[in-house]
């Protein structure tokens, strides 16, 4: 579980640069870009707190 | 919060190529278009000091001289676990000041190119622009961050002057007299000079820490001598602290350009440092 969610977690940060420079090489509009980068937020702050600052499971 | 600030660059960027109509296919291009348009320089706002290089990699490294220099930073950092969490104030200071002001500033100028007689410096809406609510929650999570610590540190100093009140009443108070001290552009407006200047009443008593800590053993001196001997007062600390101070204020109202508020802080730390050191011998010769 723990590892499904820091995947996710990394996965979101990865979003937050990816969003923009999408909308950097003009493939999506700066209104996606944005809501993009929110939805990478939302996921960030909802999946770091199941894995980050606790002990390995096994 | 780091990958947001890249991306406040990376959208700015781009809405500055559009508004320009610059064709940048190249690393040269893109530099024609940052040193034509985002950095090209210009007059200061009226009343503030025109900040050159140097007066942003100084700022960079001093802005938080109060913390980082002066250690004040060791109020938390006393409850690291490993030594090289204290990294975290160097990698703060080099993503937070360099990356951070780098896109901020491609923003303000785009705010500018767009509008010059816009010249207010609102942190929210430029982030909204660039990057939405996530642009305004990084905008708030990064005051929140930075005011914690150090209504934290304000919350001890208080109560290191009134010992009886509790650490949660005074912590409240530091952080209801900051934000409504903050609630006033006329000081908001002069944080620069208020930090450098805050920054600089610590700094001494970071380079006494320093010395104590460091460099006393090299030089077998001994350490904390002020507890050894029982002293209510350490004189070599008292005056490293009130000698450099002196000077730096002296050389500040000399009016040199290169004795600028800003830039005082670094001789101002070898000076308290060598007063430190020799007083400190001074007062221990003759002691084994």
């Amino acid at each position: 579980m723990k590892k499904i969610a820091e995947t996710v977690s990394y996965l979101a940060l990865a979003l937050v640069v990816v969003a923009p420079s999408l909308f950097y090489a003009e493939k999506i509009t700066l209104e996606a870009s944005k809501q993009l980068l929110l939805l990478a937020t939302i996921v960030w702050f909802a999946s770091t707190p199941l894995w980050m600052g606790r002990k390995r499971e096994g | 919060m780091v990958l947001v600030f890249l991306a406040f660059g990376i959208v700015g960027m781009r809405q500055f190529i559009e508004v320009t109509g610059a064709e940048v296919n190249s690393l040269s291009s893109l530099w024609e278009l940052c040193t034509t348009h985002i950095w090209k320089g210009g007059d200061p706002l009226p009343g503030q000091v025109k900040f050159t290089f140097w007066h942003v990699t100084f700022f960079a490294w001093f802005a938080n001289m109060a913390m980082h220099v002066g250690m004040s930073d060791l109020s938390v950092l006393r409850f690291a676990k490993k030594s090289w969490y204290g990294a975290a104030s160097a990698s703060g200071m080099y993503v937070g000041h360099f990356m951070a002001w780098l896109a901020a500033s491609i923003l303000y100028a785009l705010q500018l190119h767009i509008d010059p007689a816009n010249t207010d410096v609102l942190p929210g809406p430029l982030a909204y622009r660039a990057a939405g609510v996530a642009g305004l929650l990084c905008v708030i999570v990064a005051g929140w961050t930075t005011a914690n610590p150090t209504i934290y540190r304000a919350g001890l100093a208080f109560q290191a002057i009134m010992p009886k009140k509790s650490r949660f009443a005074v912590t409240i108070f530091a952080g209801l007299l900051a934000t409504f001290a903050g609630m006033f552009p006329a000081i908001a407006m002069r944080l620069l000079g208020f930090v450098a200047l805050y920054g600089l009443v610590l700094m001494p008593m970071g380079a006494v820490v320093f010395a104590d800590f460091w460099i006393f053993p090299k030089l077998e001196l001994r350490q904390h001598y002020a507890e050894h001997r029982g002293l209510s007062i350490n004189w070599a600390a008292g005056a490293a602290w009130l000698v450099t101070l002196a000077v730096c204020v002296a050389l500040v109202k000399s009016g040199h350009p290169a004795f600028q508020l800003y830039f005082v802080a670094l001789p101002g730390w070898f000076i308290a440092t060598g007063i430190y050191i020799v007083l400190s011998k001074l007062m221990q010769k003759g002691e084994a």
